[in-house]
């Protein structure tokens, strides 16, 4: 059995010695860095004004807030990689009302049990919203050059506020704000 | 040592299918050509093969890049290489791989009419077809093609590692006509293969969210036998190798050829091999993927409940994306092959001693033409072959091919065979045009082995 392998390895060793190969090199698997731009639909909602009434009575509600787990970013390869978020809004906005729309990327996971424990903040976005704006887009980057920590977020919370808040609304202020928004993923290979 | 690499890496990697052996087919009476052709006419009164050494074939192929055009140094760097050829195949572009290894082979003549020939050998045998659009899709992601529909149809593969116990018959009717049939079991250590995947994924601009994704009509086939028992993946080399010694899930299939000679200078010969399946009942893991999925982005809803959104969507994934496991037997059909070729034989006449102490004439030239195919996942692939033959002795004897197939339009081999006293040497090497840089060829093959020959 040992002379039946070494001559099998004596003649592969032969023909491969009398043949020919330009220079590879496998090592540059190393350095094989692709750009992935992955694109995804993110959050949507849409408010009513009535939306910040109690149910009680027209007390004014000055902020709603909700929040999503987001968990793309668990992995550590993803954390890696990635290089940049970019975020794409629009928000169409019939209530005659400015709005501050703060979208705040938490570390911790959105504990429901417990929503009052929230994890500590890693960025935060400020979108102003005027009144009865029909075509408010944004387009946002949030580099992890500029970021690091950007990386460590695992929760989105959203959070709308009235700017004026000193002025209840009332069956004056109707209709609707639409929000939509998607999300451009850069990933570099290690 | 980087050829050591290239050869490692495309066997680790590749796909591997059944190899055409255009230069072994009637070549010089060697045993192993009978398992090309069980009707081949052969001159001996018995063989034995040298165990481990009297048949190894080896081929790598691809069509549609070359390892140097993903590893070569130049001023480029890897990751343009690697987008170059991404956009440069397509989905009917291949990798595959073939090695066959005789561990033993024997035969003796059982009158003078009929040849009984037996033997097993290893074979590894795979073929993966290139998923375009998933390797785009893993490489570039999704934002640059808005629209462009990602199909999962393009993923198609097969692998196969198995041993195959052999035994056939040659039988010469009459001066014209030899027939031959071979009987083989199959013991299959390893099979992976999908096939009949279909769906696709595309990202829209949408009109309740800025995106909308969909996953349509998704149905994905993943069988295996052979790599789980008992929930946990086989990582025992030896295991396997075990298993293609009759312990695997077995299968059988059928060989037939025939020769006939028109003229005493002018013969047809042809053959259908691996006619056959195997049936896969031990060590079983399926994995099925269906369903459709569409995403328009988490909607909020303002109201007084917590909801877990992201929980929500995965939950709602995975009940409209049915991911399912079982362990139902299945049957895997073997790659099947033909070989045709016509033969004329010409030149200085001479005689040669035969197994039933008479001497039997043969020309010293020969040339024809022959044509392979063999039946793939995808479609038939065809390779059509011209070949000048010559014998220099009744011990040595040379052969030169000349091929066109799906890798090359100017794939030349050669082959040699030669007998000293009992022992025979044969070394066939294809494409030697490519041998000057075998890392820009699209294919390379090699067979050799040793016999002891008995006339």
């Amino acid at each position: 059995m040992i002379k039946t392998s070494k001559m099998l390895r004596v003649i592969l060793s032969t023909i491969l010695f009398f043949s020919c190969a330009r220079p590879l090199d496998f090592d540059q698997l190393n350095q094989y860095s692709p750009n992935q731009l992955v694109t995804i639909p993110f959050i949507i909602f849409t408010i009513n004004a009535t939306d910040f009434e109690t149910p009680i009575s027209p007390a004014l509600i000055p902020s709603i807030v909700k929040k999503l787990d987001f968990k793309i970013f668990e992995g550590t390869f993803l954390k890696e990689s990635l290089v940049q978020l970019e975020f794409d809004f629009e928000i169409k906005n019939d209530i005659n009302r400015n709005f501050i729309l703060e979208i705040i990327f938490r570390e911790a996971d959105f504990d429901v049990s417990n929503p009052l424990t929230d994890g500590r903040e890693v960025h935060r976005l400020t979108l102003n919203v005027t009144a009865s704006s029909q075509d408010f887009t944004e387009n946002v980057f949030i580099t992890k050059a500029d970021f690091p920590d950007i990386i460590n977020f695992l929760r989105v919370e959203m959070k709308l506020t009235l700017q004026d808040d000193t002025f209840p609304i009332d069956s004056i202020d109707t209709g609707e704000l639409k929000f939509k928004s998607g999300l451009t993923v850069y990933f570099k290979g290690a | 040592m980087k050829k050591f690499v290239l050869i490692f890496v495309l066997v680790l990697t590749g796909n591997i299918f059944s190899q055409n052996k255009q230069v072994l087919y009637d070549f010089a009476g060697l045993p192993q050509t009978l398992l090309l052709n069980p009707g081949l006419e052969t001159n001996l009164k018995f063989h034995i093969g040298l165990p481990l050494l009297s048949g190894f074939s080896a081929e790598v192929a691809s069509t549609g890049f070359s390892v140097a055009d993903i590893f070569e140094v130049n001023s480029r760097t890897i990751t343009d290489r690697v987008h170059t050829v991404l956009n440069s195949i397509n989905s009917s572009d291949y990798l595959k791989i073939n090695t066959q290894i005789e561990v033993f082979s024997a035969g003796f003549r059982f009158d003078q009419k009929t040849y009984i020939s037996f033997g097993f050998y290893e074979e590894l045998d795979a073929i993966g077809y290139a998923p375009k659009d998933i390797l785009s899709l893993l490489n570039e992601g999704n934002a640059a093609s808005l629209n462009r529909t990602f199909s999962v149809s393009q993923v198609l593969f097969k692998l196969d590692i198995l041993g195959v116990v052999h035994a056939g018959i040659t039988k010469k009717v009459n001066d014209q006509l030899i027939l031959g049939g071979r009987f083989k079991v199959y013991s299959s250590s390893l099979n992976l293969e999908s096939a009949n995947n279909y769906g696709t994924f595309t990202t829209n601009l949408g009109n309740n969210n800025i995106y909308i994704q969909r996953l349509d009509n998704i149905n994905i086939n993943l069988r295996s036998s052979g790599l789980v028992e008992n929930n946990e993946y086989i990582y025992d080399a030896n295991t396997y190798l075990k298993n293609t010694f009759l312990g695997g899930n077995l299968g059988v299939g059928l060989d037939f050829g025939l020769t006939y000679h028109m003229s005493p200078q002018l013969q047809f010969s042809g053959s259908i091999i691996d006619v056959g399946f195997v049936n896969h009942k031990k060590n079983i893991q399926n994995t099925a993927i269906a369903g459709s999925f569409t995403f328009e982005g988490i909607e909020f809803e303002f109201d007084a409940s917590n909801r877990n959104y992201w929980e929500e969507l995965e939950t709602a994934f995975k009940e409209q994306i049915l991911s399912t496991e079982n362990n139902e037997s299945y049957v895997s059909w073997r790659p099947a092959k033909l070989n045709a070729a016509i033969k004329y034989s010409f030149g200085e006449k001479k005689s040669k001693y035969c197994y039933d102490t008479t001497f039997k004439e043969f020309y010293t030239d020969a040339f024809g033409a022959q044509l392979y195919t063999v039946f793939r996942p995808l479609r038939q692939q065809f390779a059509g072959t011209g070949f000048y033959e010559k014998s220099f002795s009744n011990k040595l004897h040379a052969k030169v091919t000349y091929t066109v197939d799906n890798y090359s339009y100017y794939n030349i081999g050669v082959g040699i065979s030669a007998q000293v006293g009992k022992i025979n040497f044969y070394g066939i090497l294809d494409n030697i045009a490519e041998l000057s840089d075998i890392s820009n060829s699209n294919n390379i093959s090699l067979q050799f082995g040793f016999n002891l020959l008995f006339n």
